[in-house]
């Protein structure tokens, strides 16, 4: 089914709706809340928290695009479960790709406001822009998706030696680039 | 920076970027990375003339170099096409040319403006590693231009895999099978030995010398012929170095966007051997010959200090000469 067609059950208010949006993104969104979370309760919990996410957003919510979307409500929901875990002691594999992030983005930088973490956001995703595909591809199923390099490996036929060195790589220029915005000291 | 606040940078990441990387499409890897780029015919004339002034010194030792970064720039038999890499990567020929590359985005930034130049790391123009490695780049380009093969044989292992993949070679029909062989036998090469084997700098060294005294951390890859290349950093410089032995085919090619623009000159290292060095705007690079190998550095810094085409930022002619001081090219 077509997204403009789920998204028009939303309207409807057709619980039909939720079947079809886990029927085509039904996969995604357990894989990203798997990569961030390490427990198939939580994944399965976090899923079905991002159906009801979309339902109480669309509408009024007209996203395009749809994957995107549900997506981003997948991971937020997963990484609030996540920092909630944390607390709880029951970390996952999340921990390392904060780990490696932290590396470019040092513990030093002061966010102290909204406007400084929406203004690192947009320069990174600057950043981004000025890779090629595959390093940002690299990057931000890495990074964004959390998922596992050898996962990487996978989908991109590459060698999963060859996207360490990438991401390592990328991680250097981000530094770099964010040091050159004024961003980091 | 608390964790959290560096989970919801990442987390406001731009929609469009997010929804690309949702699932991989090779279709786009040709779309910033490669795509065909055009030659000057002054250019292509000055390679023909070095072309046989090369043939016509021969090969010795490190002693007498003899070479520029023009002689190293690989001209297609059909026309003038190169294939480019705007990445600065070292890569495998043909390896982000798995399917037809697509148009350019329209609002999409273009890091490569003018002509842009991929060399051979395997030799010379007229030694037979570089003419095979021509050959074969020739070939891909100009194979299953829409995709059809690739297609019909789908993502998984290939009755080539084993013999071919594993060992560097973009080869996954039997037609290119037999074109790859046949190249090899042409030019009286072989293909690489052993499959190619991750190793990190520690276990390079141990394998093949301490070529470099200053690099402590690193990683890369070889095969049991010796041919082999690494990712490494002195200094804050990073560089890749790839060492391609003689009597082999090898498929890698390097892009250096403009060999026009790069000054040149001969430098005896503290090793006693002589190498030469190559400055441009973007990068940097080091090239070294022996009767056994060909060795190229790539440095990932330029002379202008950007963060274009990937580059570290700047290296300077003394910076350059330093850091080729840290090689043993005598065992390389």
């Amino acid at each position: 089914m077509e997204d403009s067609e789920i998204i028009a059950l939303f309207y409807e208010r057709s619980e039909q709706a939720i079947a079809e949006l886990d029927r085509k993104y039904g996969a995604a969104v357990r894989k990203t809340a798997a990569n961030i979370l390490n427990d198939r309760q939580d994944e399965e919990e976090c899923a079905n928290d991002t159906y009801l996410g979309v339902w109480n957003s669309v509408p009024p919510q007209n996203p395009r695009p749809l994957k995107s979307y549900v997506c981003r409500i997948a991971r937020n929901l997963a990484v609030k479960r996540y920092h909630a875990n944390t607390a709880q002691k029951r970390s996952g594999g999340y921990e390392l790709v904060l780990d490696e992030l932290a590396e470019c983005i040092p513990s030093t930088v002061s966010v102290e406001d909204d406007y400084t973490a929406k203004e690192l956001s947009a320069a990174i995703s600057r950043f981004l822009d000025t890779l090629s595909y595959e390093d940002r591809f690299c990057f931000l199923r890495r990074y964004w998706y959390a998922d596992p390099v050898a996962e990487i490996a996978r989908m991109t036929r590459l060698d999963a030696h060859r996207i360490s060195v990438r991401l390592h790589r990328t991680r250097e220029k981000l530094h770099r680039y964010l040091k050159e915005e004024g961003l980091l000291e | 920076m608390k964790r959290e606040q560096l989970s919801d940078i990442i987390g406001n990441l731009d929609d469009r970027q997010i929804a690309e990387a949702y699932q991989f499409d090779p279709a786009l890897c040709g779309r910033s990375p490669e795509r065909i780029g055009r030659m000057k015919i002054k250019r292509i004339v000055t390679f023909a003339l070095a072309a046989v002034l090369i043939l016509a010194l021969g090969v010795t030792g490190y002693a007498v170099y003899r070479g520029r970064v023009q002689d190293l720039v690989m001209k297609s038999s059909e026309e003038d096409i190169v294939l480019v890499d705007e990445d600065s990567d070292i890569v495998l020929v043909g390896e982000e040319e798995e399917q037809p590359a697509a148009e350019p985005q329209a609002a999409s930034y273009d890091p490569l403006p003018g002509d842009t130049d991929m060399i051979s790391l395997q030799g010379f123009a007229g030694s037979p590693e570089y003419q095979a490695a021509l050959a074969w780049a020739d070939f891909q380009h100009n194979y299953d231009r829409d995709g059809s093969v690739l297609a019909s044989v789908g993502n998984g292992p290939t009755p080539w895999t084993e013999t071919y993949s594993v060992n560097g070679y973009h080869v996954y029909s039997q037609e290119m099978a037999d074109t790859l062989e046949g190249i090899a036998a042409e030019y009286g090469l072989t293909l690489h030995s052993g499959a190619l084997q991750s190793a990190d700098l520690r276990e390079m060294k141990e394998r093949f010398g301490a070529f470099c005294t200053t690099a402590v951390n690193g990683a890369g890859y070889y095969f049991t012929d010796g041919t082999f290349q690494s990712d490494c950093a002195v200094n804050g410089i990073s560089f890749q170095i790839r060492r391609c032995m003689k009597g082999v085919l090898d498929t890698v090619s390097l892009n250096i966007f403009d060999a026009e623009q790069y000054e040149q000159w001969e430098y005896t290292t503290a090793c006693g051997e002589t190498v030469l060095l190559a400055l441009g705007p973007s990068k940097a690079l080091i090239l070294a010959e022996s009767d056994q190998s060909f060795t190229v550095i790539n440095v990932l810094a330029g002379s202008e200090d950007s963060l274009l085409y990937g580059a570290d930022g700047s290296i300077t002619a003394a910076q350059l000469e330093e850091l080729a001081d840290s090689f043993d090219f005598s065992i390389l």
